[in-house]
Order: structure tokens, then sequence, then C-alpha cells
């Protein structure tokens, strides 16, 4: 490191002392011919050598400090023109995506999905299945096709096959709490062994879609 | 590009000792009769840059050997360890 920082002050040492003596040479240019062209050609040479001396340490000091590992090498997985290219079509996808999405969002509110038949069914809140309708419904049936009436009841269906998937094991869950579990602390568990609790219906249904609605 | 920066280096200390020798080279300072402004500038100026290119080839040549003896240390604290398990070897200890 010291012969680059030495080499470099060397070079702005004499970019200065050459263009000092380009100075001096307009100044003192009218006391003697020769005085004044020796100047400004010292000057000149000067300033031409230094700068190239400065470029040529500031190069070398930069590839020894990529070689040492201490610079890192800047790799361009795609140029510049294509990378903007990408982003820019980025961009338009994602305005084409929330414009259709908008427009979907208004033809479900038109729509008569939500109070359609098939969430006038009544067994649609489980309290094990919740986080499945809370995660499923802005994906599959909510937002992405809309409130018609047939992608509720396919969002029920599944509903009620998941509920029967895991209403045993909950049910297998509970009671294993319930026989670990201090009596004090055991009512959630033992209420968990009953099994599934009586479908809430309509009201759990619209609860469910009031939070939808307020997340979007 | 080490060689063009020594190049450009010495070029500097070059310049300095030819403005040093310039005013009494080229003839526009009289031997014996005072200085004028201009040689008292070029000599001074060229003083300067001498001093400071000789300055920067004493930076290079210290820093290269320095280098030098970085390189050497750690080589030396590498073969270190093997020149260890060869005589181990050797020796069935």
């Amino acid at each position: 490191m010291t012969r680059y920082l030495s080499g470099l002050c060397v070079a702005g040492l004499g970019l200065c002392g050459g263009g000092w003596l380009i100075v001096a040479a307009a100044a003192f240019g009218g006391e003697g011919g020769s005085a004044g062209r020796v100047n400004l050609a010292t000057g000149a040479g000067l300033v031409l050598a230094s700068c190239a001396a400065a470029v040529a340490w500031a190069v070398a000091w930069r590839r020894r400090l990529r070689t040492d590992g201490v610079l890192a090498d800047r790799f361009l997985l795609v140029s510049r023109r294509e990378a903007r290219r990408n982003r820019r079509e980025l961009a338009r996808d994602v305005r084409r995506t929330a414009r259709r999405s908008r427009r979907d969002w208004d033809a479900g509110e038109r729509g008569s999905g939500m109070n359609g038949h098939a969430l006038n069914g009544a067994e649609v809140g489980g309290t094990g299945l919740n986080p499945y309708v809370h995660g499923s419904f802005p994906g599959v049936g909510y937002h992405g096709a809309g409130h018609d009436g047939a992608s509720a009841a396919e969002v029920l269906g599944e509903l009620r096959t998941l509920r029967g998937l895991l209403g045993p094991l909950l049910a297998t869950a509970g009671s294993s709490l319930a026989a670990s579990a201090p009596p004090a602390a055991s009512a959630a568990p033992a209420a968990r062994a009953r099994g599934p609790e009586p479908l809430a219906g309509d009201d759990e249904v619209r609860r469910l879609a009031d939070g939808e609605d307020a997340w979007w | 590009m080490t060689k063009i920066g020594i190049a450009g280096v010495l070029a500097v200390f070059a310049a300095g000792l030819w403005l040093v020798a310039a005013p009494f080279a080229v003839g526009y300072q009289h031997p014996g009769a005072g200085w004028t402004g201009a040689t008292r500038t070029d000599v001074i100026a060229g003083g300067l840059l001498a001093v400071a290119g000789f300055a920067g080839v004493l930076g290079v040549i210290v820093g290269r050997v320095g280098e030098l003896y970085a390189d050497a240390r750690s080589a030396a604290s590498l073969a270190a360890p093997d020149s260890r398990e060869a005589d181990r070897r050797n020796t069935g200890s």
C-alpha cells in the first residue's frame, strides 16, 4: 500500500507543480521569451506525466485490492439495458394485474356469490378450520374467481373435506391434551376433545368475509 | 501499470532536476548576475519537484521491499507446518 500511496502523492504534487509552471509561464511571460517557453513546455509535460502516473497508480492499486479480495468484482448477470427492460415489463405486469383484480373485485361485488346458495349451507364454521378459510379465500375463491356461487361451493367442498380429515386428528390431540393437562387448565382441551363444535352457518362465513373485506 | 506509475514518478524527479538546471542551461540566467524572478521560480519549483520525486521513488522502493518481506514471511509460515510434518514422518515420531 505504501508504494501506491507515495506514487499517488507524487503524481498529485507533479500535477500541482506543472500547473504552477504553466501559471508562472503566463505570469513571467513578458520577462523573457525563453524562460516562458521552458516553463510552459515543462509544465505541460509535467501535467501529462503526472496524469498518466496518477491513473496508472490508481489502476494498479485497484487491481491489487481486487486480487486481495478487498474489492469485489462486479458480476452483471444481465446488461443494464436488459435490466431496464425487465423492470419496465414487471411494472407493466403489476399494473395490469392490479387493474384486472380491481375489475374482478367490482364484478364480484355486483355478483351474488357471497349470498348465493353455496354459502347458505350450515357447515362452514369449525374452530379448527379457520386458518384454512383465511388462507384459501384470497387465492382461490374470493379474489381469484370472484364471488360467484360455483367457486364458493368449491371452497365449501374443500372445507368439508378438510373438516372430515382434521376433525378426528383434532379430537385425538384434544383428548391427549386433556389427559395430560391439570384439571384447572383442561377446559379448552376438553372442549376440543368433544369434537367439532356445532357449525355456525352463514354467520361464520359472513364474519370471515367481512374480515377479508377489511383486509383488502 | 506499476511500471507506468514508476515512470511517472521518475519523470517528476527528472522534471525537477531539469527545472533547477534550465535557467543556466538555456541561458536566460547570466552567471554572476542576480537571479531573475523566472530563475527563482524555476529553481524553487524544480527543487520541490525533485525532492518530491525522490521521495516518491524511495516510497515505491520501500513499499515494494516491504511487500516482498511480507510475502516471504507468509510463505515461511505456510511452509513451516509442512516441514514439521515431514520431519515427523521421517523420524517416525
